[in-house]
């Protein structure tokens, strides 16, 4: 018979300080790290404001965003006045007051204008590396999680995809480049010098020559697709599992072929999950400097990819400005002055606003299309 | 009345393991047939065969033995898969309806036949949801999504999409198992309907539910058929020891 | 009583059991009715009609018993469904042995009819609508669930068995000075007896009605006792 009496407690629950401390320790560190989040992006804002935000309506300095990249001038006119012109304002200035003299003159290169090159660019490259990424990741997801049989040599693919994943991004870089570049088979009636290997295809004198895709938009997709590739395949692979097995069972047991299956009753549920990573992709993708500088990133670029061009196709094989390139460029190719740090912090504050808009979209829609599905 | 299934010495394994040991059995056509026995017995390996739904599992194969339905071995290779498979319908133990619209969840065996006919598919859907006993409830919300429904509601939905397709055969793996007395007692009504229309195998490991809706039952033990016969005569009187010891509860 | 069941085998089960046992008992009161009437009239063809019609009684019984049997397999009855099975079955028992006794009423009514004439078989006549009374009520208490009806038999068999008692002692005074009619008052003073175990039975069916109707078990002189005892 046990003393009913033990089970009053006297004093402190056992190991109450103990605990105390532990959740103390922990809770410190937590709110440390986001008090080191809270700092950084305090301090990314406070250096960008001043260039984005204008006290005007709209309150956006909306020439910062559309406006092409120019070299800054900086100079002084008879009068002292510092001008701070880019390149074709200052051309204007110039042809207004001919013969004037012009004193104290910098140029600044890339620091002026806007950043409207470098944000289609990042555009463009997140855009089509996504829609590449997607075909071939969700097929090879597809083909993992449905068809193939459980074997040592899938185990071995497996592993290999997610080896991708670890590879550092200035390694798919010079992949890209090697590759893409370099080396893919291109149909033309022109094969360049450097091709190695030409095949006559015996049709209106085309060559199937292997002389890469040269740095274009192109070769920057396809080497962004493959850095991202593992983790759409992984995540998709995971979102196919998701869906009850119940599913397939009722629909193979109806009659259905297997791909019918897959078609209407596993794939349509397991695209949440697929969008949900293609989501997390693009941010990822949006950020990558190493593997765009070979392959499809340029500093200067005086035209939108898309003027100028003999034909529709032409996009895919001009050469871009990418949003994060550009502030590398700001920030190392240049010296350091008060007039390029406008350009830099404004470049990093809409690389943040742009990155954290596209997160929260992949939240909301995640959560709008997991509850309309119930299971 | 006919027979609907011949099953003759089937062995069965996954893998290496044996769980079918020379079944022999005749199903027969518009009754409704019971499996039972205890767990891992091999009753729900041997519906599974009618179907080859055991197919999809890797290593799973019948080692020895036929199965005919209605004269056709379904083990001939030149066998039309699909069309077994809209002929003979299976109801799972844990209902699972597409989380489309009550519509759809019917007609997708007839859309997967390909059946495009608006008109054909809505009086397809109307003729099984009756059928099911489920068409006064939802027919004022076929557009809704299936997952609203109750339990009972949802097992007697994927009948109804089993029946939609108009089966020769419905094979019933545990139906109830998920559900509580009173739509157990539904789903029971059914069938007992629906064996008008159908010849249905129903596994089991709730023996009332065998005295109360089957006509024949057959007692598996260890992937062996101990006793099939007559139901009121495998509960009344029992020929083999092993059975009496079973449904009495003498062992589970 | 009779609630409608989700599985509608039961409800069938159950109207066919009942409907059984009701044939049974209207089969056998016309026996009685029949018997009692060919000693009354003296009528030996239709003694043998009732002792002929008993087949079809026992066959009722037998039939009743299976199909209780199976209802028990089948469906595993509880509650009210339990009870209307188990006391079906045991009616069948009983009205079989009032049918019995029947055919010995018909079988002594036949000796009699072939023999003299007994000016004492009208002493039969209350007798037997006493009993044909009490087996009336008692299966209307079966019938309708009337548990009042069931519990007032008792008393009324207790007249039964003064008549019985009466009667008895009439035909035994006739006994001495029969002159050759011994045999045939005989006869009669079974006859009383069976009527009388017939208002027995009868009783025996009302008490079942009892339980049937509210769970309650009157028998053996227990009052007011539930399912198990006090």
């Amino acid at each position: 018979m046990f003393d009913p009496e033990k089970l009053i407690r006297k004093g402190l629950p056992k190991g109450y300080l103990k605990d105390i401390v532990v959740r103390l320790f922990l809770g410190g560190i937590t709110y440390l790290i986001v008090v080191i989040a809270v700092l950084l992006f305090a301090k990314i804002i406070s250096d960008g404001a001043p260039a984005l935000f204008t006290s005007k309506f709209p309150f956006v300095d909306t020439e910062f965003l559309t406006a092409r990249n120019e070299t800054l001038h900086v100079f002084d006119d008879l009068q002292g006045t510092r001008h701070q012109l880019p390149a074709s304002r200052y051309n204007e200035y110039l042809a207004a007051h001919p013969g004037e003299a012009i004193y104290n003159e910098h140029t600044f290169s890339y620091s002026g204008g806007g950043i409207a090159g470098p944000i289609v660019g990042t555009a463009l490259l997140t855009v089509g590396s996504i829609i590449l990424a997607l075909f071939f990741g969700v097929s090879a997801a597809i083909y993992l999680a449905e068809y193939a049989k459980q074997s040592p040599f899938i185990h071995a693919v497996r592993l290999a995809i997610l080896n991708l994943a670890g590879i550092p991004s200035i390694v798919f870089g010079l992949f890209g480049f090697s590759v893409f570049v370099l080396a893919v088979p291109v149909i033309t009636a022109t094969p360049s010098d450097r091709t190695l290997l030409a095949i006559p295809l015996f049709l209106n004198d085309w060559v199937l020559s292997f002389q890469g895709w040269n740095s274009s938009l192109i070769a920057g997709c396809a080497t962004l697709a493959c850095m991202i590739l593992p983790v759409i395949i992984t995540a998709s692979e995971e979102s196919l599992r998701a869906v009850p097995q119940g599913f397939r069972d009722a629909s193979l047991a109806m009659g259905g072929t297997r791909w019918q299956t897959i078609r209407k009753c596993v794939l349509p549920y397991s695209l949440p999950g697929i969008l949900t990573s293609s989501l997390l992709a693009i941010t990822r993708v949006a950020g990558e400097t190493a593997p765009i500088m070979f392959t499809a990133a340029v500093a200067a670029k005086d035209d939108l990819p898309w003027q100028g061009l003999s034909n529709p196709f032409g996009i895919l094989s001009s050469q871009v400005q990418a949003l994060p390139y550009h502030i590398y460029t700001l920030a190392a190719r240049i010296p350091n002055s008060e007039y390029t740090q406008r350009a830099q912090y404004g470049s990093v504050l809409v690389f943040l606003i742009l990155v954290a808009i596209l997160s929260s979209g992949s939240m909301v829609l995640r959560a709008k299309m997991r509850s309309n599905l119930k299971w | 009345m006919g027979t609907a299934i011949q099953i003759r010495n089937v062995n069965f394994a996954y893998g290496a393991k044996r769980v079918l040991h020379d079944v022999t059995l005749d199903i027969p056509d518009r009754q409704v047939t019971a499996f039972i026995g205890p767990s891992g017995c091999g009753k729900s390996t041997l519906i599974r065969c009618i179907n080859r739904i055991n197919d999809r599992i890797p290593g799973a194969r019948v080692t020895a033995g036929s199965i005919h339905i209605h004269d056709i071995d379904i083990h001939r290779p030149d066998l039309n898969l699909q069309e077994l498979r809209r002929r003979v319908g299976m109801v799972f133990q844990k209902y699972n309806p597409f989380a489309k619209s009550i519509y759809e969840n019917v007609v997708y065996g007839l859309r997967i036949a390909g059946v495009k006919n608006r008109a054909e598919l809505d009086d397809a859907a109307e003729k099984a949801l009756t059928s099911a006993a489920l068409w006064d409830e939802v027919k004022d919300r076929l557009h809704t999504s299936a997952t609203g429904l109750s339990g009972g509601q949802q097992q007697r939905l994927c009948i109804a999409r089993v029946i939609a397709t108009e089966p020769d055969i419905v094979l019933m793996d545990e139906p109830c198992a998920a559900l509580d007395p009173l739509a157990t007692l539904k789903i029971e009504e059914l069938i007992t309907e629906l064996k008008q229309k159908f010849t249905i195998v129903i596994v089991t490991h709730n023996m009332s539910q065998a005295t109360r809706c089957s006509d024949r039952t057959a007692f598996m033990y260890l992937g062996k058929l101990i006793e099939y016969g007559e139901t009121l005569q495998i509960f009344e009187n029992p020929k083999n020891p092993q059975t009496e010891a079973y449904i009495t509860g003498a062992f589970g | 009583m009779q609630n409608s069941h989700i599985f509608r085998e039961i409800d069938n089960s159950m109207v066919s059991l009942k409907d059984n046992v009701l044939l049974m008992a209207s089969l056998t009161r016309l026996n009685l009715e029949r018997a009692i009437h060919s000693l009354l009239t003296r009528d030996v063809d239709l003694a043998r009609v009732v002792i002929g019609d008993d087949t079809e009684v026992d066959e009722l019984e037998l039939k009743i018993d299976h199909l209780g049997m199976d209802i028990l397999v089948r469906f595993h009855p509880v509650a009210t469904d339990l009870r209307l099975v188990i006391t079906s079955m045991k009616m069948a028992c009983n009205l079989e042995r009032i049918s019995d006794h029947a055919v010995n009423i018909a079988k002594r009514a036949k000796k009699i009819g072939k023999s003299t004439e007994m000016v004492e078989a009208s002493v039969i006549e209350p007798l037997y609508s006493m009993a044909e009374k009490l087996l009336r009520d008692a299966l209307l208490a079966y019938t309708d669930a009337n548990s009042d009806l069931g519990e007032s038999l008792k008393s009324a068999d207790a007249g039964l068995d003064k008549a019985h008692k009466e009667v008895i002692a009439l035909l035994s005074s006739r006994l001495e000075n029969s002159d050759g009619r011994a045999e045939n008052l005989l006869h009669l003073i079974f006859i009383a007896r069976s009527l009388e175990r017939i208002g027995d039975l009868a009783v025996n069916i009302g008490e079942d009605s009892v339980f049937l109707s509210e769970a309650r078990v009157i028998r053996h002189d227990r009052k007011a006792s539930g399912p198990g005892g006090n």
